[in-house]
Parts: structure tokens; sequence; C-alpha cells
């Protein structure tokens, strides 16, 4: 016998909700999925009326979704938000290059606008250049700072009021686990913000996808067929967040609830007054929000360019020390091209 | 997009330079007596712990023992002579404490440590044999016995953990253990099994176990009129504990769970956890010694596999991440001391069953929880959103099924909803 939609619509269920465990007809799960990203966009208060946002899209399964159920809660609920398409080009061939054309593929299906913004144009560095210097160990440190300044760059220069990024409630679940591991109290304490940034410097980024699972991202693409761009960066696998992941997937597997579980806990912790909080200003060199001077993307851009990549990796002493190192060795070299020249 | 490396949740370098540890073959305890102690210059350094050079027994004796009273004395938690309530559970920590405090009384005036302490055995072995209590159980019995007996120092008692109101009929002295103990703890263990399948989830029995456990700790030490509870929990228990604690949702008592001093209980009663920084291998060595016999030790569920409940797998994740990254307990452990407990605003506002604050009030997240419950079951008739919302908060808010859920924590919601038995929180 079928099972029929727990909505009593008297359609086929032809789903299982992840997050609720409720068997659904394909029509009722869109109803719900929009109407669950509506509520927490209403009940946070995420954007004002007549704003711009950009969303930060990849081509993935999270912003395209995002992209496709902004673009449709916009018009059904009149938010009267401008939406434009903000990608980010780290230069990794294989990976980039393919999926900014799903990019450009949403640009047309939505019709919105589009900016791409490269590493190249922006720092003078693609990824696959970095990569070549650097090896693969810090890589993503690198992918990551930069891409965070290059957002913030692409805002400014569109002048939006906020970018939605399309971080979702396993993402948010994953990072308080990791960020748990790690000692990190500082982001601990924020990543489980809807909202962060905002203030009068720095532009706000929003995460209106923090309450959605995965697992129903993907469901939502495959039955609205959307197209998205599926495949892993080429740089990214790191053992020790695989870790995190496969132990949060154990989990989710054994209690569904567990990962907004897991944001609820993430969300009550509170932090000794012992315990160091981060101060957020503004890079003297760049201008762009930054914890601490010069910003990380400046020191780890002087290292590229000074031919020391390992210059932001690590403790500051260590990339004093090498800057002090260097620094030694040219006047060195300098003073031996002056004696060499009185000949 | 991707998001690792990025300012809010990857990492500025971090976590690309967690590396797997360099396997390196280090013996415990070395055979070679003619190596001399680190710290004392003699021969017979045969106790090598990780980070830290050779020594001799009684180097490595003191060490220890000065863990132990460094975490009671730098915290200043116990008073002089205050009564004390030694939760012993057969564990090789529990064996280890129990060594450490009985130590520490038997020193001269200087060194000891002024308290009085009882110890109390709480039996949940019987809860792992069906039917009637088995020659096994009675040989578990005897052993428990004879290993209190050796500390000749304490009064040690047993308590069958029961379900339960009052502990004073079912408290025993363990060196006149009445016959009919047995055939008591049989009397009252079918009640507790048949309110444990009441829940559907291995998960929900084992958080269900694990806070009633702390109410009939709380129950003995007010019958013995001890302030304190002295449980063993070393770093990895607690590490394990902590990242549970998050995965049930129970992020706001989280640091209690951890911290060295828990004051959750009623009647101000206080659980301490002395051993807190003590590692399994400073145990294990502990142990050997000092000859301690060890004793089996059942914990409820423990034996399903790791898959089982969140809370087997947590504690297999933790044990298997440190196999390879040996940092991870400590810096787990190390969150754990970071995070501040939320009991200073201690009031009507708790958990009425695990005495947590009360975690629900304007959370976004619960509200969405709630709703994703509701508008399931709306699915396309979905139409005014903002009637779908205040239902919502009101299941957050504790008003479910016509069930008053206001002094029950978002965790303990989590239990009631998996149990068939809708009394079960109010115990």
């Amino acid at each position: 016998m079928p099972i029929l939609c727990k909505s009593n619509c008297g359609n086929k269920a032809v789903l299982k909700r992840p997050k609720t465990a409720d068997a659904l007809c394909k029509e009722c799960f869109f109803a719900a999925f929009e109407a669950e990203i509506h509520h927490t966009i209403t009940s946070s208060k995420l954007f004002r009326h007549g704003e711009k946002v950009a969303v930060a899209a990849s081509g993935g399964k999270d912003s395209t979704v995002l992209a496709h159920v902004l673009k449709l809660l916009n018009e059904r609920h009149n938010y009267g938000l401008e939406l434009v398409l903000l990608s980010i080009d780290e230069g990794i061939t294989g990976y980039r290059d393919d999926s900014l054309e799903t990019v450009k593929k949403n640009r047309d299906d939505y019709e919105m606008s589009l900016k791409i913004l490269s590493y190249e144009e922006l720092y003078g560095w693609t990824m696959d250049r970095i990569v070549a210097q650097i090896g693969r160990s810090n890589n993503c440190t690198f992918c990551g700072v930069f891409r965070r300044q290059a957002l913030d760059r692409g805002a400014k220069l569109l002048g939006v009021d906020s970018i939605a990024t399309g971080h979702n409630a396993d993402d948010i679940a994953e990072t308080v686990i990791m960020n748990i591991l790690r000692g990190d109290t500082a982001r601990l304490s924020r990543c489980t913000d809807i909202k962060t940034g905002g203030s009068e410097d720095s532009i706000p980024r929003v995460k209106p996808l923090k309450y959605t699972y995965e697992k129903e991202i993907v469901m939502y693409a495959h039955y609205k067929k959307l197209v998205y761009f599926s495949t892993e960066c080429v740089f990214a696998p790191n053992a020790y967040r695989g870790h995190a992941r496969a132990f949060l997937k154990d989990l989710e597997k054994v209690r569904p609830s567990v990962i907004m579980d897991i944001i609820h806990s993430g969300e009550q912790l509170r932090f000794k007054d012992t315990v160091k909080k981060p101060t957020r200003g503004i890079c003297e060199r760049c201008g762009f929000v930054s914890s601490q001077q010069p910003c990380k993307a400046c020191v780890l851009l002087e290292g590229l360019n000074r031919g020391l990549p390992k210059l932001g990796i690590g403790k500051k002493s260590k990339g004093d020390r090498m800057i002090a190192n260097q620094e030694k060795e040219m006047a060195l070299r300098d003073k031996a091209n002056l004696v060499k020249n009185d000949f | 997009m991707c998001s690792i490396g990025e300012d809010d949740f990857g990492d500025e370098g971090g976590v690309h330079s967690m590396i797997p540890d360099v396997k390196t073959s280090q013996p415990q305890l070395s055979i070679d007596n003619d190596i001399l102690c680190n710290k004392c210059k003699q021969p017979g350094a045969t106790y090598k712990l990780a980070f830290r050079e050779p020594e001799c027994k009684e180097c490595f004796l003191n060490y220890v023992r000065h863990k132990f009273r460094a975490a009671l004395g730098s915290s200043k938690v116990l008073p002089k002579n205050a009564n004390v309530l030694l939760v012993f559970d057969c564990s090789a920590q529990s064996l280890v404490l129990l060594d450490m405090l009985h130590h520490a009384q038997t020193q001269n005036t200087f060194k000891r440590l002024h308290c009085n302490a009882t110890v109390l055995y709480i039996d949940d072995y019987q809860m792992h044999i069906d039917g009637e209590c088995s020659p096994e159980y009675e040989k578990h019995l005897k052993d428990v016995q004879s290993t209190c007996s050796t500390y000749e120092h304490f009064d040690c008692y047993i308590l069958p953990l029961v379900k339960t109101d009052t502990v004073n009929d079912l408290i025993f002295n363990l060196k006149y253990l009445p016959e009919e103990y047995s055939a008591n703890v049989d009397k009252h263990k079918s009640q507790f099994k048949e309110l444990l399948n009441c829940m559907r989830s291995l998960t929900s029995k084992q958080d269900f176990i694990k806070h009633y456990r702390s109410k009939v700790i709380g129950l003995a030490a007010k019958h013995f009129q001890c302030q304190f509870a002295f449980k063993a929990d070393i770093s990895s228990d607690l590490a394990s504990d902590l990242l549970a604690a998050i995965a049930l949702g129970r992020g706001g008592s989280a640091a209690l769970d951890v911290a060295l001093v828990d004051n959750r209980l009623d009647d101000d009663i206080k659980i301490v956890r002395p051993l807190k920084d003590l590692t399994e291998e400073e145990i294990n060595l502990y142990v050997i010694a000092q000859n301690l016999k060890l004793l089996e030790q059942r914990s409820y569920g423990s034996d399903f596999g790791p898959s089982a409940s969140l809370q087997n797998l947590t504690k297999a994740f933790v044990e298997d991440l440190q196999q390879n990254y040996s940092s991870t307990v400590s810096t787990v452990f190390r969150t754990g001391s970071k995070i501040a407990s939320q009991m200073d605003e201690k009031s009507e506002l708790c958990c009425v069953f695990c005495k947590s604050v009360l975690d629900y009030k304007d959370s976004n997240t619960l509200l969405a929880i709630e709703f994703s419950r509701i508008v399931s079951e709306c699915g396309i008739k979905t139409e005014d959103i903002s009637e779908l919302s205040m239902e919502a908060h009101k299941h957050v808010e504790g008003d479910i099924e016509g069930r008053d859920l206001t002094k029950v924590c978002h965790a303990c919601r989590n239990i009631y909803a998996d149990s068939s038995n809708k009394d079960i929180l109010l115990l």
C-alpha cells in the first residue's frame, strides 16, 4: 500500500524528510522547504525592504538552491530585494572554470546580474600558481582567507547591503564540532550566528539556509531539476575535516535531529570572561575588516610576493624572523654588489 | 561555495596543520632497571609517560597524586573536615580515586587531606542481568566487597540503581551486606527496566540513566549529610562527555558536565571531579604501580556497538581520533574548561529532570525545529506563516499536546518525545 503524504493532501508520498522523518509528496515538500526558509528570513530579520543583496554563488548545490529560493520568495512575499550573483574565480583549473559555467547558467535562468572577481585581478595570483609555490599542505588557508576578502571587495564594488551565503545546517554543526576539536573559542562563539559583521565598516553576511539540512537541499535541487555543479575542489581533501564530517554523518544516522541539536548547543555556549576575544578592526594596509594588523590576506600576499609563502602560516614571530633574515640577506647582497662596483 | 578556510568557518592555518602523529613506539613500562630516575636520580626509572622523562615508582606516584591534590587545593573547593561521598563505579579510575583518597587520609598531619569520606557503590551491574540475580552477580558483589574491605579507613556502602524517591531503605553497609540484598534488588529492578524500555532509543536511555544517576548521588549525599560527592571522571571521559553533551543539545549545561565542580544538585550538594586532569595512561600506570585489582565494569549500552547511540559513537570517535592525533583529548578538555556555566543565575528556571538552566527562551533554532514539524503537517496547504510561527512558538515555550513542559530543557524534551511514558521526567 502506498504511503500517503503526511499533510493529508491525498497525494502519494515520494520522500521522507530527513529533518522531521515525515513522508511528503513532492509539492508539499517544496511548500514546507520554502516556508521554512521564509520563516528563517523573517524571524531573524535578515533583510529589509529595498535592500540590494549579493548571493555568493559558486555553482554548487547550496548556492544554486539559495539563489533559486531567494528569487522565488522575493517575488512571492514581496521582500523588495534586488538580488545579484557574486562569484569568486580562485583560478583552479578543472574546478572553478567549470563551476563558473554553471553560475552563468544560473544568471540566465534567474535573470540576475553576475559579477565575477578573480584572485588573479585582485591579488595577482591564481590558486594554481599558489599551490605550485606552497604545495598542498596549507593551500586551503590561502584560498579561504583570500575568498573572504574577495567577497567583501566584490560586495563593496557592487554596493550591496548584505551578502547571502549558502552555508547550511550541516556546515554549521560540522563547524561547531571542528572548533571544539581545535579549541578555537573565538570562532566557536560566532560560527552559529545567522548574521555576522554589519558594523559600520563591514558588510553583513547572512545565512538563510542555516536551518536547512544538506540532504533536503539535495532533494530540492533534484526534484526541481536545478542545474548545479557537484565536483569537489581538486585541492580540498583534508583528513582532519573529513573525520569531523564523517562523525556528523554517523551521528545523523543515529538521530537525525542531531544537526539542529548541535547548532542549539553551539548557540547556548558561553565563554568565561578570562577567554580572550578577538577585536575586529580595519587592516591598515588594505582597509578591509580584520582582527589583526595587518590582516591575514595582506600577510599571505606579502609572503607570496616575497617568495616566502610560509610567512602567514603559523606564529607571527616566526614570520617576523623570516622577514628579518630575508632583509639581512638582501642587505648583504647589496653590500657585495657595492664592493664589486668599486672595482 | 567552499567554506574551508573562511574566517567564520574554517581556519587560518590551524586545521591544515593538524596532521596525524608520527607513530613512535613508547613503552609505558620499561624493563630496564638501570635507567636513572629523572627526578631523584636513583636507578629504577621504569615509569615512562608520553612527554615526560622516565621516573621511578615513587616519583611517578608523587606526580599523579599531586595532580589529584592540586585539583582540590588550587580551587579551594573543599573546606576542612568536609563530609565527602566518594562515588565508586568499579572503573579503574574510581579504584585510583579510592586509593588516592585513602593515601591522602593516611598521611602525616601536615600532608593529610582533612575530610570525612564515605564510599558509595552505585550498583548498576544488576541492570545487565536479565531475570533473577545470578551467581555471576553474587561473585561481582563479593569482588566489590573484597576491594572495599582493603580500605579500612572508609565506611563503604552499596545502593542499587533502581526507581526510587528515597534511598534510606536501599543503602547497605558493604561489610554487613544482608543476604536478602539480591532479592530486594530483584524486586525493584523490573520497575526500573520497565522505565528504560519506555524509551525507544539507546541514546535517550543512556542520557536518562546519566542524569538519574546524578539524582541518586544527590539523594545518597543528603542521606550521609555530605556536601560533596567525588566522581572519578578523567580527561578522556570528560572530552567525550563534552562532545556528547553538544550532540544531545545540552550546550547550555555542557560546562558543568566537565567542570571540577558541578553545582546542579539540590540541597547545595556539589559533584567534584578531582581526577579531571589525569589521563588514561596515568590511570593505567597507577593501577600497575599500586598493584590494584581491577573489577569488571559494565556501563549500560556500551556493548551494543559504537553506532547504537550518540554517546557510544562519540566515545568511539574520540578514542579513534586520539590514536592519530594525540592532542585530541587535551584540546577538547581544554575547550570545555573555557566554557562558562549558566548556573550563576540559579533559580526556579531549572529543568525538573537534569537541573540545568532552561535553554529554550528566545531560541530561534528551537523555533525552527518546531516550525519544521508543524509545516510538514500543513504541506501545500501552508497559508498563514505567522499563524504557524505562533503555534511553533507555543511549542518552544513548552505547551505541547496540552502538556506543561515549561520546566523541561530542550535535551530532556528529546527524552520525553522518545518515551511512551509521559511521566518519565517527573520521577
